[in-house]
């Protein structure tokens, strides 16, 4: 039983890596170019115009944070509950998109906007799959090297800390 | 149409997650995880978010 919670602990060491790293490169690509972010939310036309702005800087800046602390483990269940919800919003404003026929970019690496060749099967895909890790994340309590085992745990960990009967994470300790 | 096709999708998708996450948050509490109101708490900020997203996106996608 200890190499099956050893193994969905570094499953999860890897996802939380992968899907940080995704987060992080994201938001670091529209950190610097926050009129073309701007631009690129528009193209959604789902956010009301005023909100376009402050949605272009709060975004990237949210995704290097959600990036930043999945990589550390640092409140990973909190952090891939966010990190869902951001991709949630970004799938249904790319199968938005989609149905009502607007051809735009999804930005979601810089760039964004108007284009002759939007790719809204991949990006549905690929966001998909993200959802997936985020998810997995947040169904399993315990992730290997991660800093809310400094923080918030003790001893070693059994498999119940992994899936089922764990009694403490970051959002408190009923014991 | 297929806006139409598109809001039904997206109101049962909808559904479907926030009633999983009631069975997510019960499980959490019977696990004693963290205490009831917090994760009740947490539930209703991300199910409002769910909504808000739900309700804006089937108005624009329908006007």
């Amino acid at each position: 039983m200890r190499t099956r919670a050893d193994l969905l602990g570094w499953i999860g060491l890897a996802g939380r890596l992968y899907l940080g790293f995704v987060f992080l490169a994201a938001g670091l690509a529209k950190l610097p170019e926050p009129a073309i972010t701007e631009q690129a939310v528009r193209g959604y036309q789902l956010l009301p115009w005023q909100l376009a702005p402050a949605y272009a800087i709060a975004m990237p800046i949210a995704e290097v944070v959600l990036g930043v602390l999945l990589i550390l483990g640092l409140f990973t269940r909190t952090a891939a509950v966010a990190t869902a919800l951001g991709l949630c919003s970004f799938l249904v404003g790319i199968t938005a998109a989609w149905a009502r026929g607007l051809n735009i970019d999804c930005g979601c690496f810089g760039g964004g906007g108007a284009s002759a060749d939007p790719s809204y099967l991949a990006d549905t895909l690929r966001d998909l799959g993200w959802l997936a890790i985020a998810v997995y994340l947040i169904v399993l309590r315990r992730t290997k090297l991660a800093l809310d085992d400094l923080l918030f745990r003790r001893g070693d960990p059994s498999v119940d800390d992994y899936i089922e009967s764990s009694k403490k994470t970051e959002l408190g300790s009923s014991t | 149409m297929n806006e139409v096709w598109y809001v039904v999708g997206l109101v049962a998708v909808s559904v479907a997650v926030l009633a999983l996450g009631v069975w997510f948050v019960r499980r959490e509490i019977r696990d004693e995880v963290s205490p009831a109101p917090v994760l009740w708490a947490g539930y209703a900020v991300v199910a409002a978010f769910i909504v808000f997203g739900v309700l804006r996106t089937s108005w624009v996608v329908l006007s």
